[in-house]
Parts: C-alpha cells; sequence; structure tokens
C-alpha cells in the first residue's frame, strides 16, 4: 500500500505541476460551461433543467480527455527508461499499475467534483433533481474510470503517447458507438450483445435516467478490473520479454 | 540492373506455417462462435490450421518446441488464461446481478418504482389462473428504446414474482409472429410496440387475449392500466341496440361502426347486438351482463313498451349512451313529442331540442360543423377533450342538435360540451333541411350557447345517461375527422360502464412535477461569465503561471 501511496503521490504531484494538465482542465471546464449554458438558455420558460447534462456530456467527451490523462502514465516511463528503474525497486507491478490509475482517477474526480458548482448555480435559482444528478454524477465517475484503466492500458504497450492516446480514443470511440450497434449490425441478437458490451450502454439508459442498476456497476468496475490486470501483465511482461 | 536471387528458407516455411495454423483455428473456432455449431466451413479452417501446424513443426522443430515449452510461452500462456479466468469471473457476476434486478431509484419522483396501486393490481396477477406475458416488438435499430422499456417490464416480473414475464421480439427476423398481432390488434409501430397476453400451459402466447399497451409515455401508467384491462377482459359487454335503423357495428363502410366496435373489443370489452323491439314484443328484459346499451343514431322512435325495457334496465343500475342525430322527419327519434324524449326529461333532466346548432366561431368548414368551444371536466368523460395546445382534441360534429339541460335535475346532470357565445339553435327545420339555409330569427330561433353533449346520473341506482346531439360522429367515415371524437365515445364509454373507474391509474403518480427554469436575463449573463469565462480562465491563467515558474526553474 505504501508503494503505490508513493506513486500516487508522485503521479498527483506531476498532474498539479504540470501546464499540460492545467489546459487540458481549462478545455475540460470551457466545454462543459458551453453546454451547461446552452441548456440553461434553452430551457427558460419551457421546461426544468436536464439533470443529468453534464455527465451525460461528459461519457461523449471521454473519449478524448481520458487518454490526454492517461497516454503519459506508462509511456513516457518507457520512453525514458524510467521504467526499468521502477521494475527493479522494491515496488510490485501492482503498486506502480495501482499508484498511476489511483492519480488518474483522482484527478478526474478533481475536474469533475468542479462541475458541481453548476449544480450549486442551479439550486440557487430553480429547484432541480439533485438525486437524479447524482445517480448520473455516480455513472459517469465509474464510466471515466473505465476509460482511463483502458486509457492506461495503452499506454502501456507502447513507448509513443500519441500512440498510445490515438489507440486510446480509438478503442473508447468503439465502445462508445457500440451503443449504437443496432444502426450498422443486421443481427439483432449479436446488435444487442456487443451494445452490452459498450461503456455508454450502461450509462444511457441507467445511470443518465436516475437509476442506478448494481449490473452497470459491476460492469465499470470489472472493466476497470480487467484493464488493470492486463496492464499489469504487459508490464510484468518487460522482465521476461 | 542487379537481379536479387530470392532464396526460400526452411525458416520461412516455417513461419508460413505457423501463420496457417494461427488463422486457420482462429478462423474456425470464430465460425463455431458465429454459427453455434460445427459445421463444414468450420472443419475446413480447422484442417487448414492443423496442416499449417505440421508444415510448421516438420520445418522448424526447434521453434515449435521452444513456442510449448520456453519460459516466455509459459508466462504468457498463464497470463492468457488468467485474464480469461478474470473475464469469466466478471461476467458470471454480471449475469448474476443483472438477473437479481438491484436497482436504486434516484429520480425524484420515483419513476422507476412500482408504486402502490400497481402492487395492487400485481395482487390481482398473483391470484390469476394464468401466466400474463409483456411481448415487445423492437426492431434491432430499437434496441435503446428496448433498454429503457426493459428498466420498467423486469420490475414486473420481479414484483409478480415471475408471473408476468418479458419476450423481446425482432419484427423483421420473425415476421410471421408479428403478422399475427397485426391481424389481432392492427399496426406495429414504434408508438404501438408492446402487447400484453396470457400465457397458455404449454408456454406459448393465448393469441385470442393479446392486449394492446397504450404509450403515452408513463409506462407504469401504460403498463398497469393495460394489465388491468387484461384481468377485467370480458367482465364487461356492451350491447349495440340494432332495432330501430342504427347504424352497424359490424359494417365495414364509412357509414358503419365497425372501426369503433374493434376498437372497444381491444380494450378487453365484449361487443355484441340487442334488438329491443323483439325484447319488448317477448316481454323480455335486456340482458343482466349488459354494462351499457349503445344507441348509434336510431332513426325511429321506441314503443311505450321499449321505454319500459329501458327504464327497467336502468332501474337496475344500466348505462345507455344515446347518439341523436337530427332526423327531419317530425315523427323521427326524440323529436318533440317523443315519449323517450320526454321520458329522459322526466328522469334524468335531459333532453334533445328541435333546433339545429349554428355556429360561426367554434366550427370547421361551415357554421353547421360544430366543434367543442367550452368543455366541462366535472366527469371524466370531458377530461381529455380540448386540451391546451392539442386542436386535434377538439370535438367535431356535422350538423349537431342541441340538447337541454335541467337546472332543477331529478337526478345529477349536466353538460359536457357547448358550442360558443355567438351560436344559436336553428328551429326553422324545414328550410334548413330543404335548402340548407340558416339565419338567427330572434323571435324563433334559440339564442347560444347550448350544450351538444349532456351526462346525468341517478347515485341511488347508478344508472348513467349519455346524451350526445350527433349520431355520426365516430362512424367508420368520421372517426378520423378529429382525435377528439373517439376520446369522446371512449371516455363516454368507460364513464357509463364504470370500466374507467376499475382500470385508470391515478394520476400524479410516477410525474416528477419539476418547474419550469425562470431566470431573469441579468442573472443569466452573470452565471454565463462564471461558467465560460472566470472559471475556465482562472485553471488557464494557474497553468500559465505553472508554465513560466517551470521556464524558470
Amino acid at each position: 500500500m505504501r508503494a503505490t501511496w508513493i506513486i500516487f503521490s508522485r503521479e498527483i504531484g506531476h498532474y498539479l505541476t504540470s501546464p499540460i494538465a492545467y489546459l487540458i482542465a481549462a478545455a475540460f471546464f470551457l466545454l462543459t460551461g458551453v453546454m451547461f449554458n446552452g441548456d440553461l438558455a434553452l430551457s427558460v420558460g419551457i421546461r426544468a433543467v436536464e439533470p443529468s447534462l453534464i455527465p451525460a456530456f461528459l461519457s461523449l467527451m471521454l473519449v478524448f480527455f481520458a487518454p490526454l490523462l492517461t497516454m503519459r502514465l506508462l509511456a513516457e516511463e518507457g520512453r525514458e527508461g524510467t521504467l526499468e528503474l521502477l521494475l527493479t525497486a522494491p515496488v510490485r507491478d501492482s503498486h506502480i499499475v495501482m499508484g498511476k490509475f489511483l492519480s488518474a482517477w483522482f484527478y478526474y474526480t478533481l475536474l469533475l467534483a468542479a462541475t458541481f458548482l453548476y449544480q450549486f448555480i442551479l439550486a440557487a435559482v430553480s429547484a432541480p433533481d439533485l438525486a437524479h444528478t447524482m445517480g448520473a454524477y455516480i455513472g459517469i465517475w465509474l464510466y471515466g474510470g473505465a476509460a482511463l484503466a483502458i486509457g492506461l492500458l495503452f499506454s502501456a504497450t507502447t513507448e509513443n503517447q500519441i500512440v498510445a492516446a490515438f489507440l486510446s480514443m480509438a478503442t473508447l470511440l468503439v465502445l462508445l458507438l457500440g451503443d449504437l450497434a443496432g444502426q450498422i449490425i443486421p443481427n439483432a441478437v449479436w446488435a444487442n450483445v456487443i451494445r452490452q458490451l459498450s461503456l455508454a450502454g450502461h450509462f444511457s439508459t441507467s445511470f443518465a435516467v436516475g437509476l442506478i442498476r448494481a449490473e452497470d456497476i459491476a460492469y465499470y468496475a470489472g472493466i476497470i478490473v480487467i484493464a488493470l490486470f492486463i496492464t499489469m501483465r504487459v508490464v510484468e511482461s518487460r522482465r521476461w520479454r | 540492373m542487379q537481379n536479387e536471387q530470392i532464396v526460400i528458407t526452411r525458416n520461412h516455411i516455417g513461419l508460413g506455417g505457423a501463420i496457417t495454423a494461427a488463422g486457420g483455428l482462429l478462423f474456425g473456432i470464430l465460425l463455431l462462435v458465429v454459427f453455434g455449431e460445427l459445421r463444414q466451413e468450420s472443419l475446413i479452417a480447422f484442417g487448414i490450421g492443423v496442416f499449417g501446424f505440421i508444415i510448421w513443426a516438420l520445418m522448424t522443430p526447434d521453434d515449435v518446441r521452444n513456442f510449448f515449452g520456453g519460459r516466455q510461452v509459459r508466462y504468457s500462456v498463464f497470463s492468457m488464461f488468467s485474464t480469461i479466468l478474470l473475464v469469466g469471473i466478471v461476467v458470471m457476476v454480471y449475469i448474476f446481478l443483472q438477473r437479481a434486478v438491484i436497482t436504486l431509484d434516484m429520480t425524484e419522483g420515483q419513476r422507476f418504482t412500482l408504486s402502490q396501486p400497481t402492487h395492487e393490481v400485481l395482487q390481482g396477477v398473483m391470484r390469476a389462473s394464468r401466466d400474463i406475458r409483456i411481448i415487445g416488438f423492437y426492431s434491432r435499430e430499437d434496441l435503446r428504446l428496448r433498454e429503457v422499456d426493459d428498466q420498467y417490464f423486469r420490475q414486473y416480473e420481479v414484483a409478480s414474482e415471475g408471473r408476468i414475464s418479458r419476450q423481446y421480439i425482432d419484427p423483421d427476423e420473425q415476421p410471421t409472429i408479428a403478422q399475427n398481432f397485426i391481424q389481432r390488434q392492427g399496426t406495429i409501430s414504434d408508438g404501438n410496440n408492446v402487447f400484453l397476453a396470457y400465457v397458455n400451459p404449454d408456454g406459448s402466447i393465448d393469441l385470442d387475449s393479446i392486449m394492446r399497451v397504450a404509450r403515452s409515455g408513463r409506462q407504469e401508467r401504460d403498463v398497469t392500466e393495460a394489465i388491468s384491462r387484461l384481468l377485467l377482459a370480458g367482465e364487461f359487454t356492451v350491447y349495440f341496440e340494432v332495432s330501430h335503423g342504427e347504424y352497424d357495428p359490424t359494417d365495414n363502410s364509412g357509414q358503419g361502426m365497425s372501426l369503433v366496435n374493434n376498437g372497444v373489443r381491444a380494450s378487453g370489452l365484449i361487443t355484441d347486438a340487442l334488438d329491443l323491439q323483439s325484447i319488448a314484443a317477448s316481454g323480455g328484459q335486456i340482458p343482466a351482463d349488459a354494462s351499457a346499451v349503445i344507441f348509434a343514431r336510431p332513426i325511429s322512435r321506441l314503443s311505450n313498451a321499449e321505454i319500459t325495457v329501458v327504464d327497467e334496465y336502468l332501474q337496475r343500475g344500466g348505462a345507455i349512451f344515446i347518439m341523436a342525430d337530427m332526423v327531419f322527419n317530425e315523427n323521427g327519434f326524440l323529436r318533440s313529442g317523443d315519449p323517450f324524449n320526454q321520458y329522459l326529461w322526466d328522469n334524468y333532466g335531459i333532453r334533445t331540442i328541435d333546433a339545429v346548432i349554428v355556429d360561426p366561431v367554434a366550427s370547421s368548414q361551415t357554421p353547421l360543423d360544430v366543434m367543442s368551444f367550452a368543455v366541462s371536466s366535472s366527469t371524466p368523460i370531458g377530461q381529455r377533450i380540448a386540451q391546451e395546445n392539442q386542436p386535434e382534441t377538439l370535438t367535431l360534429f356535422r350538423v349537431a342538435r342541441g340538447i337541454d339541460v335541467s337546472s332543477t335535475p331529478p337526478v345529477n346532470n349536466g353538460w359536457v360540451v357547448m358550442s360558443s357565445d355567438q351560436s344559436f339553435g336553428e328551429t326553422n327545420l324545414q328550410t334548413l333541411s330543404e335548402s340548407n339555409t340558416y339565419a338567427f330569427d330572434g323571435g324563433e330561433d334559440l339564442p347560444g350557447p347550448m350544450p351538444t353533449v349532456a351526462w346525468a346520473w341517478n347515485t341511488d341506482t347508478n344508472a348513467r345517461v349519455l346524451l350526445i346531439g350527433d349520431g355520426d360522429f365516430v362512424t367508420n367515415g368520421q372517426i378520423f375527422a378529429t382525435r377528439g371524437n373517439a376520446i369522446l365515445f371512449t371516455d363516454g364509454l368507460a364513464w357509463l360502464t364504470g370500466f374507467s373507474e376499475r382500470v385508470t391509474f391515478p394520476t400524479g403518480i410516477g410525474i416528477t412535477g419539476l418547474p419550469v427554469l425562470t431566470i431573469d436575463a441579468p442573472t443569466l449573463d452573470s452565471i454565463r461569465l462564471l461558467t465560460i469565462v472566470i472559471m475556465p480562465g482562472i485553471v488557464f491563467i494557474a497553468g500559465v503561471i505553472v508554465w513560466l515558474r517551470r521556464l524558470r526553474a
């Protein structure tokens, strides 16, 4: 645990002292802010505000944001040769992977928590369905964890950050579009199976509408566990390749 | 130009064999998964794989040995199997939780939680002799819609302890089953794709019990009402009187009422014909199972004997639905002097009057095409008519007859639909029928507004009467003129029979009731400034500071 904590602290420190991380955060807030104001303007005098607006928007944006947060984590260590140093240190591969993953997830959680500002604003000017919103936030938090775990996996497979980001984005895009499998695949059974495997399929019809289902939590937790396990195996493979 | 010699070594052939072996085996497994059985195509692929493996083993036996016994392979095989094992465990946990249906409804209106009225209806399902199945038709493009609906349907399955089950059918893949439903219930479309039916002991669907689930956007209400209708199917019988020249409920022409008849049956009510003349002649009674009797535009008057039969039926708590056209024959149905009109006035405080309504304000093509101007919602009959911003819910009567509602009635009564202040009742029926001309004559004509639909309810006997000043508003030719006409008929019949009280889901449940957002422009501007400029701006400036510090360091 101590080794995980040390790596976690080091990575968090890296996020907080990296101009790129701030740039990503600024872009994140600008986009969510535009989205929030757009919906606000459309709702005035017509309807109540959409409780899951920001989480639903983030479910799309994570395809691009998650790889940006994870592309550096292991690829850079591999390129600079520091990963070999880490592997010789008295830490397990699981400590390295967990520490890096938790730091990315923590940074994402901070960004997500900052968007609560929109909910405070809404609560001040209206009477939003905050419980529904909370459910959607829990969903997008788990969704983000799964997206980051997939990003970390690709960061471990290559030493090139751009390649890692591209592969992550491609994978996340496929897992996002899997929600629309029925539009492409002619067989309904297969289309449903693919939809069940998609990240968005476990968010758009449950968390986003204010319903938390145990199976969706299991799905996101499962994706995180599997992706991290494979990442550990990939890191471990450096010892015997 | 220099010629390069291409040399093919044993290693090259061995590598080709290894690739062939891997490709063949993978393709074979893929075909096996896709088809779900061992087909000839899979066998050929496996054969090619084995052939490739033999080539590999013959050409580079050391590589094969290393592959199966080397350190890298040991580790990678262990990694692969442990990953597969982990995936298997995750999939099993997922399937277990999916079947357990463990949910937490976070919505303010508890939209995904079955309410008490639904649980009461489900008690009836538990007592029923047969199971019920929810059958949804969803094409592959509608998988998301299916998932949303399934959130509700599976709660019914759990709450009914499995007495209600779910079945989803792709109409494109199983057109024969879809056709069975279309034949019984009409089209299957996005808004009309969910049905209920009893399940036979052998597990098949009882096609005769199919009931369509209305799709109003409030799933719990729609499904619960449909279950109620299914449970009540056969309990209510509606008779169409046929001995006074009424419209034929089995006639498919524009002058028939087959659409209405089929609609009533689709709602779970039984319909049948009733010959009032024969019953009166034989000294009989209207059947005890009659929930209501419909008089769909009678032409001739009822005899005293027939009035006695109707009165006896009403005294027993019966209900009659009278659709009275203006009959230009002075001895026609419900014209002044008709004993039945007098009977209605004396006992229920409502009657028709010999005046055709002319409404220059609330009308369609001509002032004789009278539309609903005012609607009373004191009974369920008028509650869905003339909805705000829904002009299609107005009623339209082509030549409407005025109705008189007594202000000192012997029983509860009232009007449902009223003409406008500008309307009047044309009493010169001869001129109207001969030359289709009308003009207000202060001495003879009756000033508006005037009711065109009225009800009466004797709370002691539970007798109910609904009188409508138009006979053809729901004939096959007129029913699509406006949705309001069909609503008036449906809700009128539901009120008369008491059917609506048995199946209606309480209003208000499942509605979140979140207030519409109201913000003034300055506040909106402040929010915009804070969230689009200040918040990202602060983070951006912090990034610049960090960058400058790193630059100096």
